[in-house]
């Protein structure tokens, strides 16, 4: 679309542009990952090395050896997967409903879910711990799941709402005709063909469950078994005199998955973003 | 750990069943007993008890325990009576209740409750304690000390300033990516995309780690460019109020810019290109094209992004708490990272819940804009 602007903006103008953007999009990356190269107190050595004179993987070694970071790795694992895969179904149920069933207060439902999905965590936080307390969930893993499945499911919702819209409703109507009941039509008709849809949903809940901050923070309470790696690196900077080769060696190992499944699912993270901003 | 969840699934997938269950029954109660008034109060003590039971549950958790099992046991027993006459074929409207029901639940859990006993513990004096009916009601008592406190006025400035300083700022670089991705070669495009969604992926926890460490005057950003003589000192970056402000709104910019492109990389993929052959024709030059054709037919688009990110940012905690803790002094504290202070650390749910309800004030304003500029985009089937 936009070829039209190349005749009066040059080639070594464009890829200038590209590399800028490349540059500032990953030159924090970048200097994280040096620096989680460099040896203990390397990092503070001046003149500056853009890239380490001795490179070492020190740092690494240190922190699953000495920091266990291999637990919080696991824990952020388990609790990604199962916040992912529960939140999807709840998500996609409602989702059909939404987009697909004919009932009253259709558009009340989708507020409902829609506007709760608004609230940020730090109103909500008080009573969600009090809650959590009264079910003695507090300083365990589940205490962390179970609010978070929730936290994800309006954004789930309303991608696979978007996406459910789009497929033809003749489907319906055809599978109706041939005697399939409403729950039938869900799980024979329109699950087996949805499976893009879920996958973007999936890869959005596991982003976000896997970067929760605050809520782990507080369910946690510093136990640091139990610990995922938003809040275990957070208290790197805390616990220990602030060696800055560990925390970016956790950075760097926390970062591989995530980057891995944005990399692999890009079209789909930019399509479910852009769900409902733009009118095609 | 796993047995403590599948015990909490059971559970839940038990709660649901007897709130479905329940519902139609109270539905159905009503069609059915239109003559019978006995078996009609029945059906209105069933109901009454639903309510009751989450009014205790509001007034403390475990006094909801006692209601929950009476009511389960009350709705079993009316299905039981109504069951011949009970029509549970799965029409759709059955089935949407059926669907949602799951995710309504959770969300009245926890984001509904929370809300409403959020603003219950803002009318208490909350010093040291979470238990609001031993403790003096004051009324709007909270809310008068918090508005006239030099921290509320600094915070809730600072989260202005933020937000339009910030928000501005990501705009004119997410519409410098986004259109940036398009000016390239094919093949580049992909790759491009990637690497632009790659700082939205980051955890913004560990966003604040990565620019900490890039602040560091010794051997950070500044003391880089020192090194090449592009500045002659390198500056405190957090240690000075100002300075402090602003890089928190520099790694917030780096984060939430990729945000904005992809948004706006969804609206100018949507724009025909058969408009910019009519300009071209009408002999408009480029810069033209952009303020005149470009700008006014992403605005729809523009409008949905820089209200969804103004949305985020007038929350922020995550990258304040990672990257200066809100200091120096309180010159970097937004509302959010106060409401959790006076959570946690200065453990007063009384004020922190005022902080908390400031926020949510202003960000359902917008959420309110937000959803009804979306909603039309989107074709479900009607009711």
């Amino acid at each position: 679309m936009f070829y039209r602007i190349k005749k009066w903006l040059s080639t070594p103008a464009r890829y200038t542009a590209m590399g800028m953007v490349m540059f500032f999009s990953l030159g924090p990356l970048y200097w994280t990952f040096t620096t989680s190269l460099k040896p203990m107190g390397a990092e503070y050595k001046l003149p500056i090395e853009l890239w380490p004179s001795e490179v070492t993987f020190q740092a690494y070694r240190e922190v699953v050896t000495e920091l266990d970071f291999l637990i919080n790795i696991r824990n952020s694992f388990i609790v990604s997967s199962v916040v992912t895969v529960v939140s999807v179904i709840l998500a996609g149920l409602s989702a059909y409903a939404i987009a697909r069933l004919r009932f009253k207060y259709k558009v009340q439902s989708l507020l409902f879910l829609q506007l709760g999905g608004m609230i940020p965590p730090v109103v909500t936080i008080a009573p969600t711990f009090t809650i959590l307390r009264s079910m003695g969930l507090l300083r365990t893993l589940p205490g962390l799941i179970v609010p978070m499945i929730i936290y994800n499911v309006p954004l789930g919702t309303w991608l696979l709402a978007s996406y459910f819209a789009n497929l033809p409703f003749e489907l319906d109507d055809a599978a109706k005709v041939d005697g399939y009941r409403p729950f039938q039509i869900f799980y024979k008709v329109i699950l087996p063909i949805a499976s893009p849809g879920l996958f973007s949903a999936g890869v959005f809940a596991f982003i976000f469950s896997w970067g929760q901050f605050i809520l782990a923070n507080t369910v946690f309470m510093g136990v640091s078994e139990i610990q995922t790696v938003p809040v275990a690196i957070q208290n790197f900077s805390a616990n220990f005199r602030t060696q800055w080769t560990w925390i970016s060696a956790g950075i760097i190992l926390s970062l591989i998955p995530i980057i891995l499944l944005v990399i692999i699912f890009q079209r789909w993270v930019i399509r479910g973003m852009t769900a409902g901003a733009v009118k095609h | 750990m796993f047995v403590r969840l599948g015990l909490f699934a059971l559970g839940y997938i038990l709660l649901v069943a007897i709130t479905y269950l329940g519902i139609l029954v109270i539905r159905e109660g009503f069609r059915i007993t239109k003559k019978n008034t006995r078996a009609k109060m029945a059906v209105y003590s069933v109901t009454f008890l639903y309510i009751a039971t989450v009014l205790s549950f509001l007034v403390k958790i475990k006094y909801a325990v006692g209601p929950a099992v009476l009511t389960a046991i009350a709705t079993i027993v009316l299905a039981f009576f109504l069951r011949s006459e009970l029509d549970i074929s799965l029409g759709e409207t059955e089935v949407a209740i059926l669907f949602l029901l799951p995710s309504f639940l959770g969300m009245l859990l926890w984001y509904y409750y929370p809300i409403v006993q959020t603003i219950i513990y803002s009318l208490f004096d909350l010093k040291y304690s979470s238990q609001w009916l031993e403790r003096p009601f004051v009324g709007l008592k909270n809310f008068i000390t918090v508005s006239q406190s030099k921290n509320f006025i600094r915070s809730a400035g600072f989260t202005f300033y933020f937000t339009a300083v910030s928000v501005f700022l990501q705009f004119w670089i997410g519409l410098f990516m986004a259109m940036t991705s398009f000016w390239v070669a094919k093949k580049w495009q992909g790759i491009l995309r990637g690497i632009i969604v790659i700082p939205w992926a980051i955890p913004p926890i560990i966003t604040a780690k990565m620019w900490r460490w890039l602040f560091n005057t010794d051997v950070g950003i500044g003391a880089i460019l020192a090194q090449f003589g592009i500045i002659s000192e390198s500056p405190f970056f957090l240690g000075r109020p100002l300075w402090a402000m602003h890089s928190v709104i520099i790694a917030d910019t780096w984060k939430w810019s990729s945000v904005m492109a992809i948004f706006l990389i969804g609206g100018l993929a949507v724009i025909p290109e058969d408009i910019y052959d009519a300009a071209k024709v009408d002999g408009a030059r480029g810069f033209y094209r952009f303020r005149r054709l470009t700008l006014p037919l992403l605005t729809p688009t523009i409008i949905v992004a820089v209200l969804y990110r103004s949305m985020f940012a007038l929350r922020t905690f995550d990258m304040v708490y990672g990257l200066t803790g809100g200091g120096p002094g309180i010159a970097t504290e937004t509302l959010s990272t106060f409401a959790y202070k006076y959570y946690f650390s200065y453990s007063d749910f009384g004020l922190g819940s005022a902080y908390a309800i400031a926020v949510f004030v202003i960000i359902i304003i917008l959420s309110i804009f937000y959803v009804s500029q979306i909603y039309e985009n989107l074709g479900f089937r009607g009711e």
